[in-house]
């Protein structure tokens, strides 16, 4: 029921919106694209951050030869990146397992893939007894672990579901990390024996097979025994005089180094900042392009306005209705905007999550409510009410008689 | 006391010349509730400007304006709208129909102006000017005569004491003007509204029982015209 009040005020802006619906669009396009360029910039790159830097697969470092410590972590935690030139001597695993200071240290060994993805030697300890978060062990969706001394393969469960793998599978893996085509193929058989459950971490991105498997294939450096190319290491929360002791050890050593997880991935991200800048400088020259795209919008119908509001003002509505519904027009224009601004970002958004996903196996939570959602549509909302501002002043300075009809 | 009084209201503009001019000096001037009065004036001689002080629309210079009790010339803008949402009607020349409306909207933004709008009586109105049928229609989809017949209902949708219509029929062809002026008539008739029209035309004018000249009315009518 039209009233007076909110109600005729709302109606007046819809027909505002309506009569001037081209420019109204375009108005709402360009704060959508500012808006959802703005939240995907900032959410993506904030989650990705996070993501990174609270995973450490349940590890605290990683030995490995002396080299790009970022290029060890990521590639022994996150299964990107090269690997170590080098592989480690099984005298340095013994002594780094062996030390008091060390509660876990779990050999991996990579260097070959299953069309495309990585397969990683590694002990069958790691599904049995460590945790990769708090309170959680990896879990088999299907089938059994691998047997340590036998070429069997447990796939994770984003390779499984995607190659359509199924226990009982005999597959045969592919010389290096990335699949360059079916003639770098190992002749030799892996059987299947399982599948994990879903983690949502880069371990379902990986084929694992055991160790001696990787290390004993035809074709790869043979005579070097037990040599793993890195060994990810859970320190004993208890024995700090010797985990002390480990660091300095590694800090010194000529040929190994053994950097800590999260310490190591954090200052990754300080590389990405000019690019973030890059694109909320973008984001808010579109904003405001957009609140030009308003005012103009709004003052241009202002010129064809005069006379509709003396006829309005004549049929007795009041100067502050009037002027609430110019604001209104551009608050319905603005809510139009962000409501498009959560769809860009949705659409940016999946496709990022997906993406990032599926390269790394890093889940991003991008969709879980933030502050930064109600930050950026207020910012919006002030915007585009800011660039009705005008327009609104003029509509409550124009002159009734002046804009009714020509006096007699 | 009668319905519109009006003692020694002056109104002026800032001349080009620099100054001010004098447009409407109206010593006194009343109508009784229901009546029908049509004043007879050329063009720019501040008819138009008479209305917009009755209706409120201007604030006069001077002098005061009651309608029915009630100093409207007192009043602050607010009120002056809220009373003239309430208990005027007008009527333009060039209808002034909102174009982006339907005519039914047409009728419903005054009654929501005055409070509430009410949809029975706006199609009622309608009906009764012959436009039930175009109830959903955009003015520029409507003859003249029929755009007037719209302002016509919206003037009188609120069932106002007071309809002020200002060369009501100036736009519209002989036999159009007729019809509509005793459209204009009857409804004001219906709704114990007064009416006072103004107009150039002198058959229109001379058509009510109650007419004047607005050059004997208004003392400024020598110098807002410039003749002498």
């Amino acid at each position: 029921m039209l009233r007076s009040g909110p109600s005729v005020i709302l109606f007046l802006a819809w027909r505002g919106l309506r009569q001037y619906g081209l420019s109204s669009i375009v108005a709402a396009f360009s704060i959508a694209l500012a808006g959802g360029l703005f939240l995907s910039t900032w959410k993506i790159k904030t989650e990705t951050e996070k993501a990174f830097r609270v995973y450490d697969g349940g590890f605290d470092a990683v030995l490995g030869v002396r080299g790009s410590k970022v290029d060890l972590v990521l590639n022994s935690i996150f299964h990107v990146s090269n690997g170590p030139d080098k592989p480690l001597t099984q005298e340095q695993y013994e002594n780094l397992k062996n030390n008091r200071a060390v509660k876990e240290a779990i050999p991996l060994s990579g260097g070959d893939n299953y069309k495309g993805f990585r397969m990683v030697g590694t002990i069958r300890k790691l599904f049995e007894d460590h945790e990769w978060r708090p309170g959680r062990k990896y879990e088999l969706a299907a089938g059994e672990l691998f047997a340590d001394d036998r070429q069997e393969a447990v796939f994770g469960a984003f390779v499984a579901r995607k190659l359509k793998i199924r226990v009982g599978d005999v597959i045969q893996p592919y010389h290096g990390l990335d699949f360059t085509g079916e003639d770098s193929v190992h002749p030799n058989d892996f059987v299947v024996t399982g599948v994990l459950e879903p983690t949502g971490t880069p371990a379902d991105h990986v084929v694992w097979i055991p160790i001696e498997g990787a290390l004993n294939m035809p074709g790869h450096a043979e005579g070097l025994g037990f040599a793993p190319s890195s060994v990810l290491i859970k320190f004993q929360p208890k024995a700090k005089r010797e985990y002390l002791q480990l660091l300095y050890y590694y800090r010194n050593h000529p040929e190994l180094m053994m950097p800590d997880i999260l310490m190591t991935i954090a200052p990754l991200f300080e590389k990405f900042k000019a690019f973030e800048f890059a694109l909320t400088a973008i984001a808010a020259l579109v904003a405001l392009t957009a609140a030009g795209v308003i005012l103009a919008t709004l003052r241009s119908a202002m010129n064809e306005k005069r006379r509709e509001i003396a006829i309005l003002r004549s049929l007795g509505a009041r100067r502050a209705t009037v002027t609430a519904s110019i604001l209104a027009h551009a608050g319905l224009i603005t809510l139009l905007g962000i409501i498009g601004a959560f769809a860009i970002f949705a659409g940016i958004g999946s496709f990022a999550a997906d993406y990032i996903r599926e390269e790394v196996g890093v889940i991003i939570e991008l969709f879980e409510y933030d502050p930064i959602f109600l930050q950026v549509s207020a910012g919006m909302l002030a915007i585009g009410l800011l660039s009705g501002l005008l327009p609104a002043i003029q509509a409550y300075r124009s002159d009734v008689a002046q804009n009714l009809t020509p006096t007699s | 006391m009668a319905f519109l009084e009006i003692a020694n209201l002056r109104k002026s503009f800032p001349s080009p010349e620099g100054g001010e001019l004098p447009v409407v000096e109206v010593k006194e001037f009343t109508m009784q509730a229901g009546d029908q009065l049509a004043l007879r004036g050329t063009s720019g001689s501040g008819k138009t400007t008479f209305l917009h002080l009755i209706a409120g629309i201007l604030k006069p210079d001077a002098g005061a304006i009651h309608i029915d009790g009630e100093c409207i010339s007192e009043f602050h803008e607010a009120r002056r709208d809220l009373m003239r949402a309430n208990s005027i009607g007008y009527v333009f020349q060039s209808f002034n129909l909102l174009q982006g409306y339907t005519c039914l909207e047409n009728l419903l933004l005054p009654m929501a102006f005055a409070g509430e709008a009410n949809q029975e009586r706006a199609e009622e109105l309608l009906e009764q000017v012959g436009l039930d049928h175009r109830m959903g229609h955009y003015p520029r989809q409507l003859s003249i005569g029929q755009q007037q017949r719209v302002a016509v209902a919206r003037a009188l949708v609120n069932e106002p004491k007071l309809v002020l219509a200002d060369e009501p029929t100036g736009n519209l062809d002989p036999s159009s003007a007729a019809q509509a002026l005793e459209l204009l008539r009857k409804l004001c008739v219906d709704t114990k509204a007064a009416l006072l029209l103004v107009s150039h035309d002198q058959a229109l004018v001379d058509s009510f029982d109650q007419n004047l000249d607005w050059r004997d009315l208004n003392a400024a009518f020598e110098q807002a015209t410039g003749t002498s």
